[in-house]
């Protein structure tokens, strides 16, 4: 079959709008998944990136781990530990020239990650005798957390300080 | 130059040429088969497809020869000027006289022979006549009778000096042949073709025909020869006049075509790329993600420890300490008339009140708070300091984690 020229006119102009529509789509859907693909990747690098930093330090966190499973107490006598607690609490105090009045020894309660066995103690005392009784009180291998402290200048007394503390032991769970 | 000759079983294709082995074909379509594309073709007609007249012209020129020649043919011719394409081989030339063999061709004729080739969006760059350029090979004969196949004919050619004088077709067969040649040689000789020959060349595939044509020409040498082998190019060329425009046109739609072809490769490349690098891209995903899922049980592992470590942070991290927080503050004091009053802490969050003896005072013990390195683990947050009616400023300073 032989096209005419208008007829041959005419084919190449349809095929031409033809091929340009359809190279028009391949760019579109080029543009869109290269994008679509480019964000992924950098989420993805990100991602593996910090990942792999978090890992890198992957074995101090294992050390840690260890030593606080290690040194965190175990609940072995649930009546008895709010009151080692409390005179605890009581004999440190007393070193540190503190006076504790209504002294409450709080039940268990149970936590995500531990158990708290709190008192509550109210105190009076200068500032730097609180100080070093605070310094006295917490220590890492202790387990020992201030749960709530309220401290502010007596009102009957200004050179003395008057504090509100719920001490708690945080045992293992 | 790729040359199509006629041949005993059809065409021969190439071999015209120095140094070039020819190979057959059927069919003319079978011989634009074996043409390579982009080759230039001379094609080479037989006998059959020509007339051919025997001349004496009184010009020596070969522009008012061939306008002779061409009123000469439209006289005896049965096509018009426009219609055939003509040329002429100079016999013999005296001062003011020519012998020639002219030669016509039907435009028709040679358009519909070289259809194939159009086909094939190529054309013959040169047109001439087998015998003419066969007749060329023997120079040294004065009178030479050449006997020879062409595909549906058995031609006799009468060469002189090595110019084809007259050509004749005979049956293909070796009696037809042997009873017909008395009849064509007084037709060439009332052309005024010599027909004393010298020698009579046998080709050599008619070998068997050799004691016939001997009786034929009792007092002539007769040899077999060969008429493969390297053609010259002669001077005629029944090129028509129209196709050098249609092989511009063809070479234009070859250029184009392989514009386009080269276009579509670099296309398809391109596409190609893309594709690839799309594939590269999703592999380099699904890659990482792999690594990501691989490292997953570890990371769940180090998250748990995190947390666990987060949870009893107010236990085991000094900075998170009472006392701690305590020195921070008071360090943070920005002048002795800053008094704290009130200090409030939970594991998660403290409280600052206090009295500063004006808001710049609050606002800068807040700024140093915020600057603390020690600190940076708190947001704080602190309201707009309230003014007491002895211009002092209130302040409460929250700390979050």
């Amino acid at each position: 079959m032989t096209l005419s020229a208008r007829e041959r006119t005419l084919s190449i102009v349809v095929g031409g709008a033809v091929f340009v529509l359809l190279n028009l789509l391949l760019v579109k859907a080029f543009v869109q998944r290269n994008a679509g693909y480019r964000q992924d990747l950098a989420l993805s690098q990100g991602e593996w990136a910090t990942m792999q930093e978090e890992l890198g330090s992957a074995d101090m966190w294992k050390k840690r781990d260890e030593a606080v499973t290690a040194k965190q107490p175990k609940l072995t006598n649930q009546n008895a530990a709010g009151v080692e607690l409390l005179d605890l609490v009581t004999a440190i105090a007393k070193g540190h020239n503190i006076s504790l009045v209504n002294k409450v020894v709080g039940g268990v309660t149970k936590q995500k990650g531990y158990k708290s066995v709190p008192v509550t103690v109210e105190t009076h005392s200068i500032w730097p005798d609180l100080i070093s009784f605070l310094y006295a009180l917490q220590k890492p291998d202790q387990f020992i957390v201030c749960e709530r402290v309220d401290i502010k200048v007596d009102e009957s007394d200004a050179s003395k300080m008057e504090g509100q503390f719920t001490i708690a032991r945080w045992y293992a769970p | 130059m790729v040359t199509i000759s006629p041949a005993t079983d059809g065409w021969r294709v190439g071999g015209g040429a120095p140094g070039t082995a020819g190979r057959s074909a059927r069919t003319l379509e079978e011989a634009a088969a074996e043409t390579p594309a982009g080759s230039g073709i001379r094609l080479l007609l037989p006998v059959s497809a020509v007339l051919m007249e025997r001349m004496r012209l009184p010009s020596s020129d070969r522009e008012e020869l061939g306008g002779m020649v061409v009123l000469q043919l439209e006289k005896t011719l049965p096509y018009g000027a426009e219609e055939m394409t003509s040329g002429f081989n100079i016999i013999r030339q005296e001062e003011n006289e020519c012998d020639l063999l002219a030669a016509a061709v039907s435009n028709g004729q040679l358009d519909e022979l070289c259809e194939p080739l159009r086909k094939r969006g190529t054309l013959p760059d040169q047109v001439s006549i087998y015998a003419v350029e066969l007749a060329a090979k023997f120079p040294g004969e004065a009178v030479l009778g050449l006997i020879y196949r062409e595909a549906e004919a058995t031609i006799l050619a009468v060469v002189e000096n090595g110019k084809l004088v007259a050509a004749h077709a005979g049956p293909t067969e070796k009696e037809g042949f042997l009873e017909e040649l008395p009849r064509m040689l007084l037709t060439a000789e009332l052309e005024g073709a010599p027909v004393n020959f010298t020698k009579v060349v046998l080709e050599r595939e008619l070998g068997g025909w050799i004691g016939g044509v001997r009786e034929q020409f009792p007092d002539v040498a007769v040899e077999l020869g060969s008429v493969d082998g390297p053609l010259e190019t002669g001077s005629m060329n029944l090129v028509p006049s129209g196709w050098t425009l249609e092989q511009q046109k063809l070479a234009q739609q070859a250029s184009l075509k392989e514009w386009l072809a080269r276009a579509g490769v670099v296309y398809l490349c391109l596409l190609l790329l893309a594709a690839g690098y799309i594939i590269w891209l999703q592999h380099e995903v699904g890659a990482i993600n792999s690594k990501i899922a691989a490292a997953a049980p570890a990371m769940d592992v180090l998250s748990a420890e995190k947390a666990k470590w987060a949870t009893l942070a107010a236990a085991t991290d000094p900075t998170r300490y009472t006392v701690e927080l305590l020195q921070q503050i008071n360090k943070c004091i920005p002048t002795d008339e800053l008094h704290v009053t009130e200090f409030i802490q939970t594991p998660t969050q403290f409280t600052v009140q206090g009295e500063a003896p004006n808001a710049t005072v609050a606002v800068d013990y807040l700024d140093k708070l915020r600057e603390d390195p020690d600190l940076k683990a708190y947001r704080l947050d602190a309201p707009e300091p309230l003014i007491l009616g002895n211009d002092h400023a209130q302040f409460s300073i929250t700390g979050t984690l």
